[in-house]
């Protein structure tokens, strides 16, 4: 059973974020980069199965720039087996339809058994590339699992949705993706935060994959017409209380659709 | 409550760069050991830290640990936070390999011991003893007990304690009355009281192994009759099974300033069974080993309260307003400017900042120079590091427990009267590190050991090759163009030798004169030391930043910091070389029956 992880290394959500104004790409240079929160919880899902039949692999697949390597090194010092970056500059400011095809095709590489992944980054937040994933590998996919029952033939979980909780299960080989209810991260013991130095870390180019990205190679592709800062944020209406400030106030709110 | 802020980047910077410990990679044994498992160690146990052991820290003061009739009760949450740091294998970072440990230095643990400390001092405590435990164990028992105990201890999954207080003596250990009467299965009885044993009875682990002083029949009188037994809470049957409980219980747990969640316990002995650990009569020298691992984890432990309560103090004067500053308001959008601005409270700051750091060094700077003693391999080196250790242990423990405390005191003043309130913290952590001035020995009993024993003890010849390895350091400063650091360094220095020429011989014919003057000198090594380190630290700071190596902003504070040190806290030796000339006669003045 070979389980991969999709991984993203984003800005901390902590810091202050900034797009290039010019390019309207991620500045990456304006914060710290760290793991997406959801690749612990992802990885965590994977590891318990792993806990209960050792033999599984868990691989963890991230696509990124080179520095990238230090957001995978995290998931390995939890448990995870080994780890694949395809990183190359072609790959600067990919789109969803961009990711998911060079995922794609890492992942026939990889030969994944099961495909897990976070619902969405903290940064895009698309939420769509395990999605195409799934549908170029000709897989299913089983959407934002609250909670997760890994076998060695199947994926099965609980997904909320409005007004009802669906218990969904797909045959392997499946694609799932997680929120973050699904689990919560184990911090690394020292054991394998020792055995994370020597583990594999594979970094893989598009010539490696045998396949081409950029604009001219891409059968769609999103394009940034503008990017512009956001406006700074004006100051609410004052209500001062001459006999009809509780009428204001819920006027107010039901006009914003606050209530 | 406070957030901890595992102080990861200060960590790296003096482990990695200022100490360079990966060049202890090339010793027998420490191969392993490479900056980026230093920096790994430093951020997953941090994160360990702040999320897992520091919650607790309110909730253990709180509830506290009880005793009941079925053993002490821990505070909610410290059994499954307990078992978290023996899954995490932390217990075993500094045993040796052929014991199932994971064959790292100790300063390492060092890491685990300051991080333990500012996220909960009371849970710090609980795995305080089993590093020493350990080494005497694995050194004096015999094959059958180490086969039954070590590898429970290495994993975690028994701690130890310690027993020596009883309720007539604490530090004069000599009154120690606890007997133990040898069987004829090779075992002894144990009976006696012994009061002051934090951790001797919990629910954190199935067994609890605990080393207790006590007298064979016919023992010379004084410590020189004190022998050391390994007594567990549950007999251990031959194939490693827990037994049968052994004949001892804790009769109270007491109430006290702080560290609530850590039990202090009041144990009586009951004819308990017990195995002597190493030669009869000899349990002092065995005892002394943990107890010497005790007081340097007790002074990296204060650095980590005094942190935690710095961290705090930091955010509360960058969010609190009050008044304008004397030069003009700095955030004339808002109501007042935050009270960061004022110079009293910077002042405040400063000196907790440069406490803390200086205090981490100094720490880590002993810790990895016990491994040097431990794993160097040329034995005339081994001594020297070893020698070093020796005189500069009582230092660690004394110098920062008390400034530890003074720092967390200035933390509260920072909070004004909300310092006073449990609601920020503040005065947790006041009362917490209180007890690490008094444990394992009291600043004035360091003062003792250290001027008596291991300065006139030896007529000042390690303490006189320390001051050598702190005068050569200068010409690294001098190089750096820190030339005003160096001048600081040097006059210091110059200073404290003079004092320490004329004074010697006078303390070797006037014990009294020597026992009144021990802390205040005691304290002038401990500028000195924070000095060495503070100057090592902007000697690094400035190198790295000559060629553009790192966090510009983190390593010209560092130098900021370091100025800060030598201009307003290093003066504090004009005062304390006037009090060790000042001689004993105003001490001493009134005697004792008009002492009324």
């Amino acid at each position: 059973m070979k389980i991969v992880v999709l991984a993203k290394q984003v800005p901390d959500t902590w810091s202050h974020r900034a797009l290039d104004m010019v390019t309207g790409l991620l500045d990456r240079s304006a914060s710290e980069h760290v793991p997406d929160e959801i690749n612990e919880r992802t990885t965590e899902a994977a590891l318990q199965y792993k806990d209960s039949a050792p033999a599984a692999e868990v691989i963890i697949l991230s696509m990124g720039p080179e520095d990238a390597t230090a957001t995978l090194r995290k998931m390995l010092s939890m448990g995870a087996d080994a780890a694949v970056l395809v990183t190359d500059p072609a790959l600067a400011g990919s789109d969803a339809v961009q990711s998911a095809r060079v995922l794609s095709a890492a992942l026939e590489k990889v030969g994944a058994d099961l495909i897990l992944a976070g619902n969405r980054s903290t940064d895009g937040q698309c939420g769509v590339v395990p999605a195409m994933v799934a549908e170029l590998l000709g897989q299913a996919l089983a959407p934002c699992l609250d909670s997760v029952t890994i076998t060695e033939s199947s994926i099965e979980g609980q997904v909320q949705v409005e007004g009802a909780s669906l218990t969904v299960r797909a045959e392997l080989p499946a694609v799932a993706t997680l929120t973050e209810k699904a689990a919560e991260p184990r911090f690394p013991n020292f054991k394998n935060i020792v055995a994370a130095k020597k583990k594999p870390i594979v970094t893989w180019s598009l010539a490696d994959l045998g396949i081409q990205a950029g604009p001219a190679s891409a059968p769609v592709q999103s394009v940034m017409v503008s990017a512009q800062e956001r406006p700074e944020k004006q100051p609410g209406p004052k209500i001062s209380d001459d006999g009809t400030a509780a009428a204001q106030l819920a006027e107010f709110l039901t006009a914003n659709r606050l209530v | 409550m406070p957030d901890y802020h595992p102080p990861v980047q200060d960590m790296e910077f003096l482990l990695n760069e200022v100490l360079d410990v990966s060049s202890l990679a090339e010793f027998p044994g420490f191969e392993g050991v490479e900056a980026d498992l230093v920096s790994s160690t430093i951020e997953h146990f941090g994160a360990f830290a702040a999320q897992e052991i520091a919650p607790l820290n309110e909730v253990g003061d709180r509830e506290g640990s009880v005793a009941t009739p079925d053993g002490v009760v821990t505070a909610s949450g410290f059994a499954k936070a307990y078992q978290s740091y023996v899954d995490g294998g932390w217990p075993a970072l500094g045993c040796r390999e052929e014991d199932g440990g994971h064959g790292m230095p100790g300063f390492m643990r060092t890491i685990l011991e300051e991080m333990l400390g500012g996220s909960n001092l009371a849970f710090a405590m609980a795995p305080m003893t089993a590093p020493g435990a350990y080494e005497v164990i694995k050194h004096s028992a015999s094959d059958e007990l180490k086969e039954r105990f070590i590898p429970k201890i290495v994993s975690g999954e028994w701690l130890t304690a310690m027993s020596l207080t009883e309720p007539q003596c604490g530090s004069a250990l000599g009154l120690l009355r606890t007997r133990a009467v040898p069987q004829d299965d090779g075992s002894f009885r144990i009976t006696g009281t012994k009061m002051f044993n934090s951790w001797a009875d919990h629910d954190m682990t199935a067994n609890i192994v605990h080393l207790v002083l006590a007298r064979l029949p016919g023992a010379p009188e004084g410590t020189k009759g004190i022998s050391l037994f390994l007594v567990p809470k549950f007999l251990v049957t031959s194939d490693g099974a827990i037994g049968e409980r052994n004949a001892f219980s804790v009769s109270s747990v007491e109430k006290k300033l702080g560290i609530h969640g850590s039990p202090t316990c009041v144990t009586n002995f009951d004819g308990a069974t017990g195995y002597l650990l190493g030669t009869p009569h000899r349990g002092m020298a065995s005892m002394f080993i943990i107890m010497n691992a005790m007081r340097l984890a007790s002074g990296v432990c204060a650095t980590g309260v005094a942190d935690a309560a710095y961290r705090n103090a930091l955010t509360y004067t960058h969010e609190r307003l009050a008044g304008r500053s004397i030069t003009g308001a700095k955030s004339p959008e808002l109501p007042g400017d935050p009270i960061i601005v004022h110079p009293d409270v910077r002042r405040m700051l400063m000196t907790q900042r440069a406490t803390v750091e200086g205090g981490r060094a100094f720490g880590f700077w002993v810790s990895v120079n016990l491994d040097l003693a431990e794993r160097h391999p040329d034995p005339v080196e081994q001594k020297k590091h070893d020698d070093l250790v020796s005189l500069l242990t009582p230092v660690v423990k004394s110098f920062l427990t008390d400034k530890g405390f003074e720092s967390a005191d200035l933390a509260l003043q920072c909070f004004g009267g909300h310092g006073y309130i449990r609601e920020n913290g503040a005065e947790q952590y006041l009362r917490d590190i209180r007890m690490l001035r008094l444990g394992e020995g009291t600043s004035g009993i360091q003062a003792m050991d250290f001027i008596g024993r291991k300065v006139v003890g030896d007529e000042g010849y390690v303490l006189g090759r320390y001051f050598s390895t702190i005068r050569d350091s200068i010409k690294t400063l001098d190089d750096e163009g820190l030339l005003e650091i160096a001048d600081h360094l040097r006059q210091a220095l110059d200073q404290i030798e003079q004092l320490t020429r004329e004074e010697l011989p006078r303390w070797s014919s006037n014990r009294e004169g020597m026992a009144a003057a021990s802390l205040d000198f005691m304290n002038m090594i401990g500028y000195l030391s924070l000095g060495y380190m503070w100057a090592r630290m902007a000697a690094t700071a400035s190198r790295k930043l000559r060629v553009s190596d790192g966090d510009a902003t983190f390593l010209s504070n560092k130098i900021r910091t370091a100025r800060f040190f030598f201009s307003y806290l290093m003066p504090d030796i004009q005062a304390l070389a006037q009090r060790v000339r000042s001689g004993i006669h105003d001490v001493m003045g009134i005697p004792v029956d008009e002492f009324v």
